[in-house]
């Protein structure tokens, strides 16, 4: 990512300005004080100047942008290393579109994205309806007039991973209401030790972003989180072989239950309805995956999915539901792996869709 | 509730919060409360047990001192121990002996069909009935007399600190404590928070995270590596350490905190040249009771040679049963015992020599370390078979440093090292509370050091302590 000082927030710059003098005035009162309260003023001083230093300021983000790769920490947390440098820099302006979603958002408008100034790309890998309430501010960050969205059973059915939630931003008391939501909704219960790691990052960011760290020893090392497979955005993807391209549909059909859709429901009409505040509209794009994934199972999902989705079309005037019937068509080459499209074939997507959508 | 846990700090944020507040009569009796909660937060049938092994060796106790003519005494402190022997026999050992006895008799062509119980190991019952039983011993022996108050002796019993894990307190070290009003001093305070943070350290940080490589190589698939082999054993041998002396040290500095002294239980065990000293800074609670009920008892090393190894084996093996029903266990008991046993005879013959220059203690420590690494492999090992797979590996197998061998060194390396310098220095200055004596530019830094690795590096996931199991 390519930024200047000129791009930094002038709040961060406020902010950090007011930690130098804080801490600086912060180890001389601790001289003055007797032991042991001494040795506990400049430890808690030395902690915080630790956390801007390594956490708290975008050229710590930079750093670690430019030194690691999905294969060290992982797609998810790749992608948070992307958003937490992008929000300390000033939001685009003019932004037309944004589109929200997951790796599958980004294989389709990634391309074209570089090529508008109006459209921009809000990608996280697996991110899905409960991360659109959790990083709905760093969204409204954009004012996008249309926020596209990316839906299917991949997004709404699937059992995501609990332990990502923990890198969200920051909730504030926020997290009481999500977290008693979260609780009651079938199959919340998954959630609660990440309810409880989410409170803690809250308050201890080294401990919400120690993948960063770990990440960086592993580089040393010379090892790999997850398999050497290059995370949107990271360079060219290749199509993957066959056997990995059937260990993905069998763990797919796996990893999909109806219990997902009642969990996942409530999220994404919370984020309708922020959107609608914003006065942002919101066109939700039927979601596909690669031909062949689906087995009857999955069929009935998708029935399902769409069926809500339509019915969230029906309910809020600000929201336009595309099914795939109204869609350009993607065709069976054109896929890297069970999800997701090559990057040629998403920019050409999503050429055509934005010029209908205009 | 283990110590690693969020429930835990709450529950000890509650005691505390209390402890300081109250007379020393009612600190006792909340104290007494809070230990039965604890335990009972594992499964609330096991405070049956610990009520009936205070109960037993309470009036035991109370009757060797009370009766007259050695064979009475004699018969209580037996009660004593039968029924605490009992217990720990009953819930430990009972499917480990009915399956070897049925296995034996089966090599003899007889079919017994004994009975087949599903019984639960209650916590920490090998160290609370050991920690009972020493009292009654110490008793019996004159070494101190019996206490009357039962309610203070339940709290010497089931002190929630060291109830599931050790040290494993004598009475007339602890029990003198529970007795007397204690002090809440800023000193004790700090250096106890100091002993909590290096045993969260401990466990967090090195035993949890150096647990998967441990356990990938005593898996259904161990490595045909002898190189990943020896790291794992290495791994283990830093898990193990981390584990039981973090739980320790935690232990100590919240008992620290609320004015209790418990004995220093690892004193730098991986630093020493020696068998021997192994045991005098290894699990020194434990090895410490062996030494004094039985070891002593059974003669020592005032016979023979002979008479002495025989001693040695016997303490061993069933120092090695106790952290288990298994023949594995039995083995890395025997397996000391000799390595005592032989240490022994060679001082003997050798005859006094003057103190090893600083190279050559250096490689004694390794060799020694070596030689509990290979214990471990005994400890850690699923079964003899797997434990005799992975000795033909490391003797047969091929010692190629292959990617994954290196990545797991590094991870050793990088968990290990510093408990390694926390040790040394520890051993240099003779201080186990190092951490509060030296200076405070590097107490500041080594503070905020140790809490950013747990944050960053801490597992804290209620990974439970690896001697619970015992």
């Amino acid at each position: 990512m390519e930024w200047g000082l000129a791009d930094v927030k002038p709040a961060v710059l406020a902010v950090l300005a007011a930690w130098a003098v804080g801490l600086s005035a912060g180890a001389r009162a601790s001289g003055r004080l007797a032991p042991p309260w001494r040795a506990i003023a400049r430890g808690v001083v030395l902690f915080l100047a630790l956390r801007i230093l390594f956490v708290g300021n975008p050229w710590a983000w930079s750093v670690y942008e430019a030194n690691l790769r999905a294969r060290h920490v992982g797609w998810r947390q790749m992608s948070v290393i992307r958003e937490e440098l992008r929000s300390f820099l000033r939001p685009p302006r003019g932004v037309r579109f944004l589109a929200v979603g997951s790796s599958q958002t980004d294989a389709l408008y990634d391309r074209i994205a570089r090529e508008r100034e109006d459209l921009r790309v809000f990608g996280l890998a697996g991110l899905f309806p409960l991360d659109f309430v959790l990083y709905q501010d760093r969204i409204a960050e954009y004012r996008p007039e249309v926020v596209l969205l990316y839906l299917s059973e991949f997004d709404l059915a699937r059992v995501h991973d609990a332990e990502r939630a923990v890198l969200a931003p920051p909730q504030g008391l926020r997290l009481v209401r999500l977290s008693r939501t979260v609780l009651a909704l079938p199959g919340g219960e998954r959630y609660r030790r990440a309810l409880v790691e989410m409170a803690v990052g809250q308050v201890f960011p080294e401990y919400r972003f120690g993948f960063v760290f770990r990440g960086l020893v592993r580089k040393i090392q010379g090892g790999d989180r997850v398999e050497a497979r290059a995370a949107p955005g990271e360079g060219p993807v290749e199509r993957v072989p066959r056997d990995v391209f059937e260990r993905e549909i069998a763990n797919l059909r796996a990893g999909m239950s109806p219990e997902q859709i009642d969990f996942n429901l409530p999220f994404l009409r919370e984020f309708l309805e922020t959107c609608g505040r914003w006065g942002s509209r919101v066109v939700i794009v039927e979601g596909r995956l690669a031909p062949g994934v689906p087995d009857e199972a999955m069929r009935g999902l998708n029935a399902r999915a769409v069926g809500e989705l339509r019915t969230l079309d029906a309910r809020y005037d600000h929201v336009v539901f595309v099914p795939l019937a109204e869609q350009p068509p993607i065709g069976e080459d054109e896929w890297v792996d069970a999800s997701h499209v090559t990057r040629e074939a998403g920019r050409a997507w999503a050429e055509r869709m934005l010029a209908s959508l205009e | 509730m283990v110590f690693n846990s969020l429930l835990f700090l709450a529950f000890f944020a509650v005691v505390y919060a209390l402890y300081a507040g109250l007379s020393h009569r009612a600190q006792n009796r909340m104290l007494l409360v809070a230990s039965y909660v604890f335990y009972g937060s594992w499964d609330w049938r096991f405070l049956s047990l610990i009520l009936a092994s205070t109960v037993l060796d309470y009036f035991c106790a109370l009757r060797i001192e009370g009766v007259e003519g050695p064979r009475l005494r004699r018969f209580w402190v037996g009660a004593s121990i039968a029924g605490n022997l009992g217990i720990l026999g009953f819930f430990k050992y009972w499917g480990f002996f009915t399956e070897n006895f049925r296995a034996l008799l089966a090599a003899v062509g007889v079919d017994a069909p004994l009975p087949v119980l599903e019984v639960i190991l209650p916590v920490g019952i090998s160290f609370y009935t050991f920690q009972t039983m020493s009292y009654t011993l110490d008793v019996y022996r004159g070494e101190m007399p019996a206490h009357r108050g039962f309610l203070d002796f339940a709290l010497y019993v089931s002190f929630f600190p060291q109830l599931v894990a050790g040290p494993i307190e004598r009475a007339r070290r602890l029990l003198p404590q529970v007795v007397a009003p204690r002090t809440i001093s800023r000193e004790r305070v700090i250096e106890g928070l100091w002993l909590a943070l290096w045993g969260y350290f401990l466990k967090c940080f090195v035993a949890d995270n150096l647990a998967p490589i441990a356990d990938g190589v005593f898996s259904e698939a161990p490595p045909e590596n002898a190189g990943m082999v020896l790291v794992g054993l290495y791994a283990f041998a830093f898990q193990i350490f981390g584990d039981f002396a973090g739980y320790s040290s935690i232990a100590i500095g919240i008992a620290k905190m609320m004015g209790f002294e418990l004995m220093t239980n690892f004193r730098q065990p991986y630093l020493v040249t020696n068998p021997r000293d192994f045991w005098a800074h290894w699990h020194i609670s434990l090895s410490t009771f062996l030494r004094d009920y039985l070891y002593v008892p059974l003669g020592g090393n005032r016979g023979s040679r002979l008479k002495t190894a025989r001693n040695l084996s016997v303490t061993m093996l069933l120092g090695g049963l106790w952290h288990g029903a298994a023949w594995n266990f039995v083995a890395w008991g025997a397996y000391h015992g000799g390595l005592l046993a032989i240490h022994r005879t060679w001082k003997g013959l050798r005859g006094a020599r003057p103190a090893p220059g600083t190279v050559v203690r250096a490689l004694q420590i390794v060799a020694m370390f070596h030689l509990t690494c290979l214990g471990w492999l005994l400890f850690r090992a699923t079964s003899l078979d797997q434990a005799a797979d992975l000795l033909r590996t490391l003797a047969l197998g091929s010692w190629g440093i292959s990617r994954e061998v290196a990545r797991s060194l590094f991870d050793v390396a990088f968990f290990a090292t510093p408990v390694i310098l926390v040790q040394w220095l520890e051993r240099h200055r003779e201080d186990v509370s190092v951490f509060v004596r030296i200076p405070e530019p590097a107490r500041v830094a080594a503070a905020v050091l140790l809490v950013e690795a747990l944050l960053v590096w801490g597992a804290f996931g209620g990974k439970e302590f690896i001697y619970f199991q015992f």
